[in-house]
């Protein structure tokens, strides 16, 4: 069922079953209300945007979280022991993506990165340039904070997406608190 | 009222009052557009939609509040600064995704500053290093020098339903650790 711009009645004109089914019918079937679904565990309930003239449709706000402490001295992004977190959602082209975590170095000026990577119908790469970076201060001196990043370019469909981790060339980087949100659009 | 599949008509059959008041005014009374106000007070706009059951709904919002001036403690665990908080009252389901952002420094460069945020009003949750900002080993620090500024997301979940406050904390390691520029956004679910 698809909405139609409801028609413009007129005085004495039957309103005949074909009308009602969809103008009304039909159409009520494509708010909100109709499409609204229970929440699922201990996700949020869905909210709603838009896929197109006339067309919304429900998403979830996906979140996971990790809170081992785990490292790397891997240079280019890898997984952890524990991989993630990882967030599997239906999305559109975009989505809304924010993660935190606690991160601190071996040594002292060194590089300690996260950032996201997708797959499934979308494969994003993860890349510096939308990396939450630690750098120029103390070993074992630890910050927690967080980033966000919106992409328009995924592939409508099923889509995870996972935060990877990597150090700077000196030292482990390591990671605790890890927290990953997802708003597809 | 709540939400009921509207009936499919058919080719003369009678629409009785009872079937428009169940298909059409029921439903239109329980669509996005009966239940939408504005979100605070009488000209906040920005109300959100989520779905709290099946053909159900509820209209949420975003709160925000901040504040500018440096503040310090030198407590270990954590309170609130002499100064206002920042907090927000905010009318939730059962869960929120709430951000806290400030800039940090400490008087020691050895030392951690933390910032965190509980609930208090309908439910009850302590702040936590698990969903804190902070930070370690910055350049020695005072009310106006050496400040780092970030911020962090947390879901809350198993909120009771309500107004729910949510207040941000702050403690240290050691030493004086201050913060400026502090704010607060939940986005109630």
């Amino acid at each position: 069922m698809a909405w139609t711009a409801p028609m413009t009645y007129t005085s004495n004109t039957p309103l005949t079953a074909a009308q009602m089914n969809t103008y009304l019918r039909d159409n009520f079937m494509e708010t909100m209300t109709a499409k609204a679904t229970a929440p699922v565990g201990d996700q949020p309930g869905g909210f709603f945007t838009t896929i197109g003239t006339n067309q919304i449709v429900e998403r979830r706000i996906v979140t996971a979280r990790v809170d081992a402490t785990e490292q790397t001295a891997s240079t280019s992004y890898t997984d952890l022991d524990t991989i993630g977190p990882q967030v599997t959602v239906e999305t559109g082209t975009a989505a809304l993506v924010m993660w935190n975590a606690r991160i601190w170095n071996t040594v002292t000026n060194a590089q300690s990165c996260v950032t996201y990577t997708v797959s499934g119908d979308s494969v994003i790469a993860p890349s510096d340039t939308n990396s939450m970076i630690l750098d120029g201060i103390g070993a074992e001196n630890k910050w927690q904070a967080g980033c966000w990043d919106y992409t328009k370019s995924l592939t409508p469909g099923t889509n995870t997406f996972t935060l990877q981790y990597r150090a700077g060339g000196a030292g482990t980087a390591a990671f605790r608190s890890r927290f990953i949100s997802v708003w597809p659009l | 009222m709540a939400w009921s599949t509207p009936l499919t008509a058919t080719l003369n059959g009678t629409l009785t009052a009872a079937q428009f008041n169940s298909s059409v005014r029921d439903n239109l009374n329980a669509s996005e557009a009966s239940i939408a106000h504005f979100h605070q007070g009488a000209s906040v706009t920005g109300g959100l939609f989520f779905a709290t059951g099946a053909n159900a709904l509820d209209q949420r919002g975003v709160y925000s509040d901040s504040y500018t001036n440096a503040s310090s403690t030198t407590s270990t665990s954590y309170v609130s600064l002499a100064s206002a908080a920042p907090a927000v009252a905010a009318v939730t389901g059962t869960q929120a995704l709430c951000w806290i952002t400030a800039g940090l420094t400490n008087s020691s460069s050895g030392s951690n500053s933390f910032m965190s945020v509980g609930v208090s009003g309908a439910s009850t949750i302590a702040e936590s290093d698990n969903w804190c900002i902070s930070i370690d080993g910055l350049l020695t620090g005072s009310s106006v020098d050496s400040f780092a500024k970030m911020t962090s997301c947390h879901l809350f979940t198993g909120l009771t339903p309500g107004t729910n406050i949510f207040t941000t904390k702050y403690r240290v390691s050691a030493n004086t650790g201050w913060f400026q520029n502090r704010s607060i956004v939940v986005l109630a679910m």
